[in-house]
Protein backbone atom coordinates (compact mmCIF):
# COMPACT_ATOMS: atom_id res chain seq x y z
CA UNK A 1 0.00 0.00 0.00
CA UNK A 2 1.28 3.13 -0.70
CA UNK A 3 1.35 6.00 1.91
CA UNK A 4 2.82 9.01 -0.58
CA UNK A 5 -0.77 9.48 -2.86
CA UNK A 6 -4.07 8.72 -1.29
CA UNK A 7 -7.98 9.02 -2.07
CA UNK A 8 -9.71 11.93 0.22
CA UNK A 9 -13.09 11.31 0.56
CA UNK A 10 -15.35 13.51 2.89
CA UNK A 11 -19.28 12.57 3.82
CA UNK A 12 -21.05 14.70 6.04
CA UNK A 13 -24.68 16.79 6.76
CA UNK A 14 -26.49 13.59 5.02
CA UNK A 15 -26.62 9.79 5.85
CA UNK A 16 -26.64 9.29 1.95
CA UNK A 17 -23.22 10.73 1.39
CA UNK A 18 -21.46 8.40 3.93
CA UNK A 19 -23.27 5.30 2.64
CA UNK A 20 -22.27 6.80 -0.97
CA UNK A 21 -18.93 6.94 0.14
CA UNK A 22 -18.58 3.64 1.43
CA UNK A 23 -19.55 2.80 -2.17
CA UNK A 24 -17.12 4.97 -3.63
CA UNK A 25 -14.37 3.32 -1.67
CA UNK A 26 -15.72 -0.15 -2.08
CA UNK A 27 -15.04 0.63 -5.93
CA UNK A 28 -11.52 2.15 -5.36
CA UNK A 29 -10.55 -0.69 -3.67
CA UNK A 30 -11.08 -2.72 -6.51
CA UNK A 31 -9.60 -0.99 -9.16
CA UNK A 32 -6.65 1.29 -7.07
CA UNK A 33 -5.98 -1.78 -4.23
CA UNK A 34 -2.74 -0.40 -3.86
CA UNK A 35 -3.60 3.37 -2.81
CA UNK A 36 -5.36 4.17 0.31
CA UNK A 37 -8.68 5.47 0.91
CA UNK A 38 -9.36 8.04 3.64
CA UNK A 39 -12.99 9.36 5.17
CA UNK A 40 -13.33 12.63 6.95
CA UNK A 41 -16.65 12.22 8.63
CA UNK A 42 -19.09 13.84 11.16
CA UNK A 43 -18.34 11.88 15.09
CA UNK A 44 -21.60 9.88 15.11
CA UNK A 45 -20.38 7.96 11.82
CA UNK A 46 -16.85 7.50 12.76
CA UNK A 47 -17.46 3.92 14.11
CA UNK A 48 -20.14 2.92 11.43
CA UNK A 49 -19.44 -0.65 10.60
CA UNK A 50 -19.35 -0.34 7.09
CA UNK A 51 -16.36 1.99 7.53
CA UNK A 52 -14.25 -1.07 7.61
CA UNK A 53 -13.77 -0.33 3.69
CA UNK A 54 -12.00 2.68 4.63
CA UNK A 55 -7.87 2.60 5.23
CA UNK A 56 -8.49 5.40 7.56
CA UNK A 57 -11.40 7.36 9.00
CA UNK A 58 -11.31 10.86 10.81
CA UNK A 59 -14.48 12.33 12.32
CA UNK A 60 -14.72 16.05 14.29
CA UNK A 61 -16.19 17.65 10.45
CA UNK A 62 -19.38 19.70 10.77
CA UNK A 63 -22.51 19.12 9.95
CA UNK A 64 -22.24 20.96 6.49
CA UNK A 65 -22.44 20.08 3.45
CA UNK A 66 -19.40 21.97 2.58
CA UNK A 67 -17.24 20.30 4.64
CA UNK A 68 -14.66 19.28 1.80
CA UNK A 69 -12.98 22.83 2.22
CA UNK A 70 -12.10 22.07 5.78
CA UNK A 71 -11.14 18.30 5.19
CA UNK A 72 -8.76 18.98 2.50
CA UNK A 73 -6.07 20.92 4.05
CA UNK A 74 -5.51 17.88 6.55
CA UNK A 75 -4.30 15.40 4.21
CA UNK A 76 -1.65 13.24 4.72
CA UNK A 77 -0.76 12.13 1.60
CA UNK A 78 1.77 13.88 -0.54
CA UNK A 79 -0.56 13.80 -3.95
CA UNK A 80 -4.45 13.61 -3.26
CA UNK A 81 -6.85 12.80 -5.25
CA UNK A 82 -10.50 14.47 -3.70
CA UNK A 83 -13.27 12.44 -5.65
CA UNK A 84 -16.64 13.44 -4.44
CA UNK A 85 -18.59 10.80 -2.50
CA UNK A 86 -21.35 10.41 -4.98
CA UNK A 87 -19.29 9.27 -7.21
CA UNK A 88 -18.06 5.62 -8.50
CA UNK A 89 -14.23 4.34 -9.68
CA UNK A 90 -15.32 1.72 -12.55
CA UNK A 91 -11.96 1.79 -14.23
CA UNK A 92 -8.68 0.28 -13.84
CA UNK A 93 -6.81 3.39 -14.80
CA UNK A 94 -7.89 4.82 -11.18
CA UNK A 95 -4.15 4.67 -10.30
CA UNK A 96 -3.09 6.42 -13.51
CA UNK A 97 -4.80 9.26 -12.26
CA UNK A 98 -2.36 10.88 -9.82
CA UNK A 99 -0.32 10.83 -12.91
CA UNK A 100 -2.19 13.85 -13.86
CA UNK A 101 -0.79 16.42 -11.99
CA UNK A 102 2.47 17.92 -13.36
CA UNK A 103 5.75 18.24 -11.87
CA UNK A 104 5.80 22.00 -10.04
CA UNK A 105 2.27 22.61 -9.92
CA UNK A 106 0.26 22.54 -7.16
CA UNK A 107 -3.15 21.50 -8.62
CA UNK A 108 -5.14 20.18 -11.34
CA UNK A 109 -8.76 20.14 -12.10
CA UNK A 110 -11.52 18.62 -14.83
CA UNK A 111 -13.58 21.22 -17.47
CA UNK A 112 -17.10 22.02 -16.11
CA UNK A 113 -19.30 21.18 -18.92
CA UNK A 114 -21.30 24.04 -19.04
CA UNK A 115 -24.29 22.02 -21.04
CA UNK A 116 -24.73 19.75 -18.05
CA UNK A 117 -23.58 22.26 -15.40
CA UNK A 118 -26.24 23.18 -12.48
CA UNK A 119 -25.04 27.17 -12.86
CA UNK A 120 -23.13 29.07 -14.73
CA UNK A 121 -21.07 32.59 -13.74
CA UNK A 122 -18.78 33.15 -16.55
CA UNK A 123 -19.54 33.87 -20.31
CA UNK A 124 -19.40 29.98 -21.85
CA UNK A 125 -18.92 31.05 -25.09
CA UNK A 126 -15.36 32.53 -23.95
CA UNK A 127 -14.03 30.05 -21.04
CA UNK A 128 -13.93 26.67 -19.58
CA UNK A 129 -13.58 26.61 -16.25
CA UNK A 130 -12.58 23.80 -13.31
CA UNK A 131 -15.07 21.89 -11.70
CA UNK A 132 -14.82 21.34 -7.71
CA UNK A 133 -16.00 17.69 -7.59
CA UNK A 134 -12.64 16.68 -8.47
CA UNK A 135 -8.83 17.63 -8.08
CA UNK A 136 -5.72 16.91 -7.26
CA UNK A 137 -3.08 18.75 -5.07
CA UNK A 138 0.27 18.49 -3.65
CA UNK A 139 0.72 19.01 -0.28
CA UNK A 140 2.80 22.23 1.03
CA UNK A 141 2.65 24.93 2.84
CA UNK A 142 0.66 27.27 0.60
CA UNK A 143 -1.69 24.28 -0.50
CA UNK A 144 -2.54 23.66 3.02
CA UNK A 145 -3.51 27.56 3.11
CA UNK A 146 -4.82 27.80 -0.09
CA UNK A 147 -7.54 25.10 1.47
CA UNK A 148 -8.05 26.64 4.45
CA UNK A 149 -9.14 29.53 2.48
CA UNK A 150 -11.10 28.10 0.90
CA UNK A 151 -12.95 27.30 3.77
CA UNK A 152 -12.81 30.79 5.43
CA UNK A 153 -13.82 32.83 2.45
CA UNK A 154 -16.56 29.96 1.62
CA UNK A 155 -17.90 30.83 5.45
CA UNK A 156 -17.34 34.37 5.48
CA UNK A 157 -19.40 34.78 2.28
CA UNK A 158 -22.29 32.74 3.51
CA UNK A 159 -22.01 34.92 6.66
CA UNK A 160 -22.48 38.46 5.01
CA UNK A 161 -25.36 40.27 4.40
CA UNK A 162 -27.56 38.32 0.84
CA UNK A 163 -24.37 36.45 1.16
CA UNK A 164 -22.84 38.87 -1.00
CA UNK A 165 -20.19 41.45 -1.62
CA UNK A 166 -20.20 44.76 -3.14
CA UNK A 167 -16.83 44.17 -4.47
CA UNK A 168 -18.73 41.77 -7.07
CA UNK A 169 -21.17 43.65 -8.00
CA UNK A 170 -21.20 44.12 -12.02
CA UNK A 171 -18.98 41.40 -11.88
CA UNK A 172 -20.56 38.48 -11.13
CA UNK A 173 -24.84 37.90 -11.49
CA UNK A 174 -25.42 37.44 -7.72
CA UNK A 175 -27.91 34.47 -8.08
CA UNK A 176 -25.90 32.01 -10.12
CA UNK A 177 -23.23 32.66 -7.45
CA UNK A 178 -25.26 32.42 -4.28
CA UNK A 179 -24.35 28.90 -2.44
CA UNK A 180 -21.97 27.37 -4.60
CA UNK A 181 -18.21 26.46 -2.95
CA UNK A 182 -17.03 26.65 -6.46
CA UNK A 183 -17.45 30.64 -6.48
CA UNK A 184 -15.10 31.06 -3.57
CA UNK A 185 -12.77 29.13 -5.63
CA UNK A 186 -12.97 30.25 -9.06
CA UNK A 187 -12.01 34.02 -7.15
CA UNK A 188 -8.90 32.14 -5.73
CA UNK A 189 -7.82 30.44 -9.16
CA UNK A 190 -8.62 33.98 -10.86
CA UNK A 191 -10.51 31.79 -13.58
CA UNK A 192 -12.83 34.31 -14.75
CA UNK A 193 -11.16 37.48 -13.11
CA UNK A 194 -7.82 38.27 -11.46
CA UNK A 195 -8.69 41.20 -9.54
CA UNK A 196 -10.36 40.07 -6.13
CA UNK A 197 -8.61 40.24 -3.13
CA UNK A 198 -8.98 36.39 -2.50
CA UNK A 199 -6.89 35.49 -6.07
CA UNK A 200 -3.85 33.41 -5.18
CA UNK A 201 -1.72 33.87 -7.95
CA UNK A 202 0.92 32.28 -6.12
CA UNK A 203 -1.00 28.55 -6.81
CA UNK A 204 0.13 26.98 -10.08
CA UNK A 205 -2.43 25.01 -11.25
CA UNK A 206 -3.64 23.26 -15.13
CA UNK A 207 -5.92 20.94 -16.62
CA UNK A 208 -5.95 17.16 -15.52
CA UNK A 209 -3.23 15.18 -18.15
CA UNK A 210 -3.91 19.12 -19.97
CA UNK A 211 -2.26 22.40 -20.44
CA UNK A 212 -2.24 25.17 -18.26
CA UNK A 213 -5.06 27.70 -17.78
CA UNK A 214 -7.17 29.59 -19.14
CA UNK A 215 -8.90 27.27 -21.56
CA UNK A 216 -10.12 30.04 -24.29
CA UNK A 217 -11.57 28.57 -27.81
CA UNK A 218 -8.37 29.11 -29.24
CA UNK A 219 -6.40 26.93 -26.78
CA UNK A 220 -5.96 23.39 -27.62
CA UNK A 221 -7.73 22.23 -24.47
CA UNK A 222 -11.14 24.31 -25.76
CA UNK A 223 -12.54 21.28 -27.27
CA UNK A 224 -10.03 18.27 -25.68
CA UNK A 225 -12.45 16.43 -23.78
CA UNK A 226 -10.61 13.68 -22.76
CA UNK A 227 -10.38 15.36 -18.98
CA UNK A 228 -14.12 14.43 -18.58
CA UNK A 229 -12.93 10.48 -18.59
CA UNK A 230 -11.63 11.27 -14.87
CA UNK A 231 -14.81 13.52 -13.41
CA UNK A 232 -17.27 12.31 -15.80
CA UNK A 233 -20.74 13.91 -14.54
CA UNK A 234 -24.25 12.52 -14.69
CA UNK A 235 -25.78 14.44 -18.29
CA UNK A 236 -22.34 14.60 -19.82
CA UNK A 237 -22.80 13.42 -23.80
CA UNK A 238 -20.20 10.88 -24.35
CA UNK A 239 -20.66 11.45 -28.86
CA UNK A 240 -19.40 15.15 -27.54
CA UNK A 241 -16.94 14.44 -25.46
CA UNK A 242 -15.44 11.63 -27.43
CA UNK A 243 -15.11 9.33 -24.60
CA UNK A 244 -16.52 6.11 -24.70
CA UNK A 245 -18.37 4.54 -21.60
CA UNK A 246 -15.55 2.19 -21.45
CA UNK A 247 -13.20 4.93 -21.00
CA UNK A 248 -14.99 6.33 -17.88
CA UNK A 249 -12.71 6.48 -14.73
CA UNK A 250 -14.78 8.60 -11.82
CA UNK A 251 -18.11 8.56 -12.46
CA UNK A 252 -20.38 11.14 -10.92
CA UNK A 253 -23.80 10.26 -10.29
CA UNK A 254 -24.92 13.49 -8.42
CA UNK A 255 -28.78 12.45 -7.83
CA UNK A 256 -31.61 14.67 -6.97
CA UNK A 257 -31.30 13.75 -3.17
CA UNK A 258 -28.28 15.43 -3.02
CA UNK A 259 -28.99 18.31 -5.50
CA UNK A 260 -31.57 19.34 -3.17
CA UNK A 261 -29.06 19.95 -0.64
CA UNK A 262 -26.21 21.31 -3.14
CA UNK A 263 -28.67 23.98 -3.23
CA UNK A 264 -29.01 24.71 0.40
CA UNK A 265 -30.02 28.34 0.83
CA UNK A 266 -30.33 29.19 -2.54
CA UNK A 267 -34.06 28.11 -2.79
CA UNK B 1 -53.98 40.70 -14.48
CA UNK B 2 -50.53 41.00 -13.58
CA UNK B 3 -49.59 42.60 -10.46
CA UNK B 4 -46.65 44.94 -10.14
CA UNK B 5 -47.24 46.58 -6.94
CA UNK B 6 -45.02 44.57 -5.23
CA UNK B 7 -41.40 45.30 -5.51
CA UNK B 8 -37.99 44.08 -5.09
CA UNK B 9 -36.99 47.63 -3.69
CA UNK B 10 -36.38 46.77 -0.58
CA UNK B 11 -33.78 43.80 -0.87
CA UNK B 12 -30.12 43.65 -2.24
CA UNK B 13 -29.14 42.02 -4.83
CA UNK B 14 -27.64 42.71 -8.38
CA UNK B 15 -27.48 41.00 -11.99
CA UNK B 16 -26.92 41.93 -15.42
CA UNK B 17 -28.55 44.93 -17.20
CA UNK B 18 -32.10 43.58 -18.11
CA UNK B 19 -32.78 45.10 -21.35
CA UNK B 20 -36.03 43.74 -22.48
CA UNK B 21 -38.89 41.51 -21.72
CA UNK B 22 -41.39 38.97 -23.67
CA UNK B 23 -44.19 37.39 -22.17
CA UNK B 24 -43.75 33.82 -22.54
CA UNK B 25 -47.54 32.62 -22.98
CA UNK B 26 -50.89 34.10 -23.18
CA UNK B 27 -51.46 33.82 -19.44
CA UNK B 28 -48.43 36.34 -18.44
CA UNK B 29 -47.49 34.45 -15.94
CA UNK B 30 -43.74 33.76 -17.13
CA UNK B 31 -41.12 36.38 -18.95
CA UNK B 32 -38.24 35.89 -21.05
CA UNK B 33 -35.78 38.29 -20.15
CA UNK B 34 -32.97 39.59 -22.42
CA UNK B 35 -29.52 40.74 -19.96
CA UNK B 36 -26.51 42.57 -20.79
CA UNK B 37 -23.14 41.49 -19.49
CA UNK B 38 -20.90 44.22 -18.78
CA UNK B 39 -18.90 43.40 -21.78
CA UNK B 40 -22.16 43.65 -23.79
CA UNK B 41 -22.80 40.34 -24.58
CA UNK B 42 -26.33 39.50 -24.16
CA UNK B 43 -28.05 36.44 -22.75
CA UNK B 44 -31.94 35.43 -21.83
CA UNK B 45 -33.19 34.11 -18.80
CA UNK B 46 -37.15 32.93 -17.83
CA UNK B 47 -38.84 34.73 -14.57
CA UNK B 48 -41.86 32.86 -13.15
CA UNK B 49 -44.46 35.09 -11.69
CA UNK B 50 -43.65 36.65 -8.20
CA UNK B 51 -40.00 35.61 -8.76
CA UNK B 52 -37.11 38.19 -7.70
CA UNK B 53 -36.51 38.75 -11.23
CA UNK B 54 -39.72 38.98 -12.20
CA UNK B 55 -40.52 41.88 -9.60
CA UNK B 56 -37.08 43.49 -10.22
CA UNK B 57 -37.99 43.46 -14.25
CA UNK B 58 -41.52 45.03 -13.36
CA UNK B 59 -39.47 47.76 -11.22
CA UNK B 60 -38.29 49.10 -14.26
CA UNK B 61 -40.27 48.31 -17.06
CA UNK B 62 -44.37 48.48 -16.90
CA UNK B 63 -46.68 45.90 -18.36
CA UNK B 64 -47.41 48.28 -21.63
CA UNK B 65 -43.64 47.57 -22.68
CA UNK B 66 -43.50 44.10 -22.42
CA UNK B 67 -46.63 44.05 -24.49
CA UNK B 68 -45.25 46.09 -26.65
CA UNK B 69 -41.76 43.65 -27.00
CA UNK B 70 -43.48 40.78 -27.23
CA UNK B 71 -45.99 41.99 -30.01
CA UNK B 72 -42.63 44.03 -31.88
CA UNK B 73 -41.24 40.13 -31.82
CA UNK B 74 -44.26 38.60 -32.55
CA UNK B 75 -44.60 40.64 -36.01
CA UNK B 76 -40.70 40.18 -36.67
CA UNK B 77 -41.07 36.71 -36.54
CA UNK B 78 -44.05 36.71 -38.55
CA UNK B 79 -42.45 38.81 -41.29
CA UNK B 80 -39.47 36.35 -41.17
CA UNK B 81 -41.85 33.28 -42.11
CA UNK B 82 -41.76 29.61 -41.75
CA UNK B 83 -38.41 28.36 -40.89
CA UNK B 84 -37.18 25.82 -43.44
CA UNK B 85 -37.79 22.42 -42.76
CA UNK B 86 -34.80 21.09 -42.54
CA UNK B 87 -34.16 24.02 -39.32
CA UNK B 88 -37.47 22.45 -37.99
CA UNK B 89 -36.08 18.86 -38.17
CA UNK B 90 -32.58 19.41 -36.87
CA UNK B 91 -34.18 20.93 -33.84
CA UNK B 92 -36.53 17.69 -33.43
CA UNK B 93 -34.11 15.50 -33.84
CA UNK B 94 -31.81 17.57 -31.35
CA UNK B 95 -35.06 17.44 -28.49
CA UNK B 96 -35.55 13.78 -29.18
CA UNK B 97 -31.94 13.16 -28.17
CA UNK B 98 -31.85 15.38 -25.84
CA UNK B 99 -34.80 13.79 -24.24
CA UNK B 100 -32.99 10.07 -24.18
CA UNK B 101 -30.33 11.68 -22.75
CA UNK B 102 -32.41 12.78 -19.98
CA UNK B 103 -34.34 9.68 -20.00
CA UNK B 104 -30.92 7.65 -19.62
CA UNK B 105 -29.83 10.06 -16.72
CA UNK B 106 -32.55 9.54 -15.48
CA UNK B 107 -32.65 5.38 -15.37
CA UNK B 108 -28.88 5.94 -14.16
CA UNK B 109 -29.74 8.38 -10.81
CA UNK B 110 -32.63 5.73 -9.89
CA UNK B 111 -30.16 2.87 -10.54
CA UNK B 112 -27.24 4.53 -8.03
CA UNK B 113 -30.08 5.18 -5.47
CA UNK B 114 -31.25 1.86 -5.48
CA UNK B 115 -27.44 0.75 -4.92
CA UNK B 116 -27.55 3.31 -2.07
CA UNK B 117 -30.36 1.62 -0.39
CA UNK B 118 -28.68 -1.77 -0.84
CA UNK B 119 -25.45 -0.62 0.58
CA UNK B 120 -27.52 0.69 3.74
CA UNK B 121 -29.08 -2.75 4.57
CA UNK B 122 -26.72 -4.29 7.50
CA UNK B 123 -25.88 -6.96 5.50
CA UNK B 124 -24.58 -5.56 2.17
CA UNK B 125 -22.98 -2.81 4.58
CA UNK B 126 -20.86 -5.23 6.69
CA UNK B 127 -20.14 -7.61 4.34
CA UNK B 128 -16.70 -8.31 2.99
CA UNK B 129 -17.59 -10.55 0.28
CA UNK B 130 -16.27 -8.54 -2.55
CA UNK B 131 -17.32 -9.65 -5.25
CA UNK B 132 -21.17 -9.53 -4.27
CA UNK B 133 -20.55 -5.93 -3.13
CA UNK B 134 -19.23 -4.88 -6.34
CA UNK B 135 -21.76 -7.04 -8.28
CA UNK B 136 -24.34 -4.49 -6.68
CA UNK B 137 -21.96 -1.69 -7.90
CA UNK B 138 -22.27 -2.62 -11.45
CA UNK B 139 -25.68 -3.73 -11.61
CA UNK B 140 -27.52 -2.84 -14.83
CA UNK B 141 -30.66 -3.06 -13.39
CA UNK B 142 -33.15 -2.61 -10.41
CA UNK B 143 -33.74 -6.40 -10.57
CA UNK B 144 -30.24 -7.44 -10.85
CA UNK B 145 -29.53 -5.43 -7.45
CA UNK B 146 -32.33 -7.25 -6.02
CA UNK B 147 -30.72 -10.46 -6.63
CA UNK B 148 -27.61 -10.16 -5.58
CA UNK B 149 -28.68 -8.48 -2.05
CA UNK B 150 -30.84 -11.73 -1.59
CA UNK B 151 -27.55 -13.99 -2.52
CA UNK B 152 -25.67 -11.71 0.20
CA UNK B 153 -28.52 -11.55 2.50
CA UNK B 154 -28.88 -15.58 2.15
CA UNK B 155 -25.02 -16.30 2.95
CA UNK B 156 -25.83 -13.79 6.12
CA UNK B 157 -28.71 -15.69 7.09
CA UNK B 158 -26.64 -19.12 6.61
CA UNK B 159 -23.86 -17.69 8.59
CA UNK B 160 -26.12 -17.08 11.48
CA UNK B 161 -27.25 -20.35 11.51
CA UNK B 162 -23.77 -21.80 11.65
CA UNK B 163 -22.83 -19.52 14.32
CA UNK B 164 -25.94 -20.84 16.62
CA UNK B 165 -24.83 -23.87 15.75
CA UNK B 166 -21.30 -23.37 17.03
CA UNK B 167 -19.88 -24.03 13.43
CA UNK B 168 -18.32 -20.39 12.97
CA UNK B 169 -15.35 -19.36 14.71
CA UNK B 170 -15.25 -15.99 14.36
CA UNK B 171 -15.12 -12.80 17.12
CA UNK B 172 -18.55 -10.94 18.09
CA UNK B 173 -19.95 -8.35 15.90
CA UNK B 174 -19.27 -4.77 17.29
CA UNK B 175 -21.80 -2.05 18.00
CA UNK B 176 -23.62 -1.20 15.16
CA UNK B 177 -24.05 2.96 14.56
CA UNK B 178 -28.08 3.59 13.65
CA UNK B 179 -27.80 5.70 10.83
CA UNK B 180 -31.24 7.55 8.89
CA UNK B 181 -31.58 5.35 6.04
CA UNK B 182 -31.84 6.90 2.52
CA UNK B 183 -35.47 6.75 2.57
CA UNK B 184 -35.67 9.35 5.58
CA UNK B 185 -33.28 11.65 4.35
CA UNK B 186 -35.20 11.65 0.82
CA UNK B 187 -38.38 12.40 2.64
CA UNK B 188 -36.87 15.30 4.33
CA UNK B 189 -37.17 19.17 3.74
CA UNK B 190 -33.86 20.47 2.62
CA UNK B 191 -32.36 22.20 6.09
CA UNK B 192 -29.57 24.94 5.71
CA UNK B 193 -26.03 24.78 7.01
CA UNK B 194 -25.20 24.44 10.63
Amino acid sequence: MRTDEGFLLVATNLKPYHTAAQMLADSLKEFAPNHPVILFTEDKWVNDPGNYIFDKVYGGMPSSNRAKLLALKDTPFDITCYLDSDMVCIHSDAPLIFKGLKDGYDMAWTKIRTYAAAMVWWDKSKLKVPHGGMCLYRKSDKMISFMDEWWENWNWKRNQTWEWDERWTGKYPYWETRGWDQFPLHLMMGVVRQDDPWYRPDIKWHWVYGGDPPCVPDTPDWDEGKDSRWNWIIGYNNDREGVSKDEIVFHDYSCLLFKSQYQNGRI
Amino acid sequence: MVDTTEVAAEEQWTHDTMIEGLWRSAEKKEISILYEREDKSRYSGQALEDSREWKDFFHKFTIEEIDAFTDTHRGQREARGPRPNQEQEIRKREDKQSGERKKAADELETLFRAKLEAFEIPEVRDSENRELRSRIRKSKSLTEISAVVSALMALSIIRVTLKADNLLDEEPESEKVVSGTIEEVANEVPKDED
